[in-house]
């Protein structure tokens, strides 16, 4: 068994995970945009939802650590949503395909490439947990795997339509990382369809930095 | 047999307004506690035309009565009664709940009341109240508001966060089943615990809505 398919394995195995953003995956009919910047990569997705199970859309993704960009289609799908009169919890899997590149200086060639993950969450008006585990091969370019869990609390329970803030923790391992774990606290703020992130790695020294807006 | 309760009231009534002016004075309340109105049809009353401006139900003790048999769904008409400034009733004693033709999660269900429900109500739409599951954010308020807000018979919508409530006000002479209700709530990605339904305004309550509106304004 080689590097990448491990990697990938490993990425289903570990299962338990949730999205580094709310719901990946809208109403029926809905057009989600999110764009996340973290301490590794830079990406942004553009997804629909045909059915409140599933999303699909447009990823694009920049490896700034090791200079590959990624394109291609990833689809998303609930597995899985509890209902309560005060939470709601997810299981997500998601998996994209598409074609990546070095970039930067990186001389590698274009490579068929693609990804696995899931996410699952768990959320009241006033506490949040996540975790996400993700496995990405890049062909020769590279392989990789990664995972994260955030726990967050709300101040105060904003009315519908009000802004809502969230103080936030995030821990990711990235094994191949020169700080394979780190921590990054960030803010949360959420009013009507948009939100947004703001953060920064305490090892890595870098701002985490998230956009998503639902239409 | 109806007519024979009918002639019985008839004849109480006439009784009553016979008594000596010491016995009128007794409060109201007093003739009502004996009553049994759980196997009364209101079914065919007709309202409309009574003058209930000078009853006083300050002293009615209604908590002993039993409604829960009683089925108001049928030909009641109360848009034309005028209760006066007299009847204050806070419905207390009563679980209009368990009454037929009211699905049970009715009064739990807070309507909201939003300028721009109040405004809809006011055009004379029907209102929906749905107690949703799994609401907790704004990106739920969002997926009811556009699913709903799509349809061609919804004239407004609104989601509480705090009481978890989908509010639904219709088009004048529209209609929306249960049905319709649950499965739209599905397509947005959450689901149903109860329904409940307030009937389109009458010229009464348009009046008292464009009044509040007034003031949220």
């Amino acid at each position: 068994m080689g590097m990448r398919s491990l990697v990938l394995s490993l990425s289903v195995l570990c299962g338990l995970a949730a999205p580094a953003l709310a719901r990946p995956v809208s109403y029926e009919g809905g057009w989600t945009v999110i764009a996340e910047h973290d301490r590794q990569s830079t990406s942004g997705l553009l997804h629909y939802t045909p059915d409140p199970a599933f999303s699909i859309g447009l990823r694009t993704e920049r490896d700034r650590v090791n200079d590959i960009q990624f394109t291609g289609l990833q689809g998303t799908w609930l597995a899985k949503r509890w209902f309560g009169e005060d939470f709601q919890a997810n299981l997500y899997f998601f998996a994209a395909g598409g074609e990546a590149h070095g970039v930067s200086g990186n001389p590698g060639g274009s490579e068929a490439a693609g990804m696995i993950g899931v996410m699952a969450d768990w959320e009241t008006r006033r506490w949040f947990l996540s975790y996400r585990a993700r496995g990405s091969d890049f062909g020769k370019l590279d392989a990789s795997a990664m995972q994260a869990a955030r726990v967050g609390w709300a101040p105060y329970e904003g009315d519908t339509g009000d802004l809502h803030t969230w103080f936030m923790v995030e821990i990711d391992n990235r094994p191949e990382a020169e700080n394979p774990v780190d921590v990054t606290p960030l803010l949360r703020f959420f009013k009507d369809a948009a939100l947004f992130e703001i953060g920064y790695s305490i090892g890595d020294d870098k701002p985490m930095i998230n956009l998503q807006y639902r239409f | 047999m109806k007519r024979i309760h009918l002639t019985i009231l008839t004849v109480l009534l006439a009784g009553t307004m016979a008594l000596p002016a010491a016995a009128q004075d007794a409060p109201v309340g007093a003739h009502h506690d004996p009553m049994d109105h759980s196997k009364m049809d209101h079914g065919d009353m007709d309202h409309s035309k009574m003058d209930h401006s000078k009853m006083d139900h300050g002293d009615m003790d209604h908590s002993k009565m039993d409604h829960a048999k009683m089925d108001h769904s049928k030909k009641m008409d109360h848009s034309k009664m005028d209760h006066g400034d007299h009847h204050d009733h806070d419905g207390a004693g009563h679980d209009h709940a368990a009454m037929p033709g009211v699905e049970a999660p009715a009064s739990s269900i807070a309507f909201a009341s939003t300028p721009e429900i109040l405004a809809a109500q006011a055009r004379g739409g029907e209102t929906l109240g749905a107690s949703v599951l799994g609401a907790v954010c704004d990106f739920c308020v969002k997926a009811m508001n556009k699913t709903f807000g799509k349809q061609k018979t919804v004239a407004a919508t609104y989601v509480d966060l705090d009481t978890k409530v989908l509010t639904i006000v219709l088009k004048p002479g529209e209609t929306m089943s249960d049905k319709t209700v649950r499965k739209l709530v599905k397509k947005s990605g959450y689901k149903i615990d109860g329904i409940a339904r307030l009937p389109a305004a009458t010229p009464m309550q348009k009046r008292l809505d464009r009044a509040r509106l007034d003031l949220a304004e």
